[in-house]
């Protein structure tokens, strides 16, 4: 099917890659099916999550393996064992760049399913610089 | 809204499945006690305001040829 996107227009999907958001987003409740592109021309790290129902709804979000170690841990919890890959969600303006690491996204490739994390307490702030917490090649 | 009073150790029941137990009052602090099924999410509405907030503004980000600078600054 084809879906129209915030960054790349109109795009061809393959159906069996959506990925459903039973419970959305927090503030967007009502978009439950999301589709993952990988950024290719940046780094390998960045990935795009578009809503297939808005086009004008994409989080740009980085890969979990981008993430020095320290940051790791309260993430590795919410992967349930490898069940789970994490995903930051990124703020990108043309001051600042910032990853919300207290509420990583998380989504199971098997099931097709996401959720975002919402911690009770978390140590990580919601505004954290991108450059404080990327492993440095 | 419904409201319903309710004493220390008391208890109010939703839906048949999830239960709220006052279990302390200590001036203008409650303390609750939930046990719902491990699907049900609960969280403090200040958190989860603070979520929908920082994913809102996330929405509206520039692109990602932003990064570039961010990586050759490395």
């Amino acid at each position: 099917m084809e879906i129209s996107t915030r960054f790349y227009g109109r795009v061809n999907i393959s159906e069996d890659n959506i990925l459903t958001f039973n419970k959305g987003i927090p503030g967007f409740e009502n978009l439950t099916k999301f589709i993952l592109f990988e950024e290719e021309d940046i780094q390998d790290d960045f990935y795009y999550l578009q809503s297939v129902e808005e086009e004008a709804i994409c989080f740009i979000l980085l890969g979990v393996a981008a993430l020095k170690e320290e940051y790791t841990d309260e993430i590795n919890i919410y992967r349930e064992g490898g069940k789970n890959d994490g995903y930051l969600v990124c703020n990108l303006t043309n001051a600042d760049a910032t990853v919300n690491l207290k509420a990583p996204i998380m989504i199971d490739h098997l099931d097709k399913t996401g959720f975002q994390m919402v911690p009770e307490t978390s140590k990580y702030g919601i505004k954290t610089k991108l450059t404080e917490v990327i492993e440095r090649g | 809204m419904l409201a319903l009073t309710r004493k220390v150790n008391e208890k109010i029941i939703i839906d048949g499945g999830i239960e709220i137990k006052v279990l302390e009052v200590n001036g203008e602090r409650v303390k609750l006690g939930i046990e719902a099924p491990k699907n049900i999410s609960i969280y403090r509405d200040e958190i989860y305001v603070q979520i929908q907030n920082a994913n809102m503004e996330a929405v509206s980000s520039v692109g990602i040829e932003q990064l570039r600078g961010v990586k050759n600054s490395k």
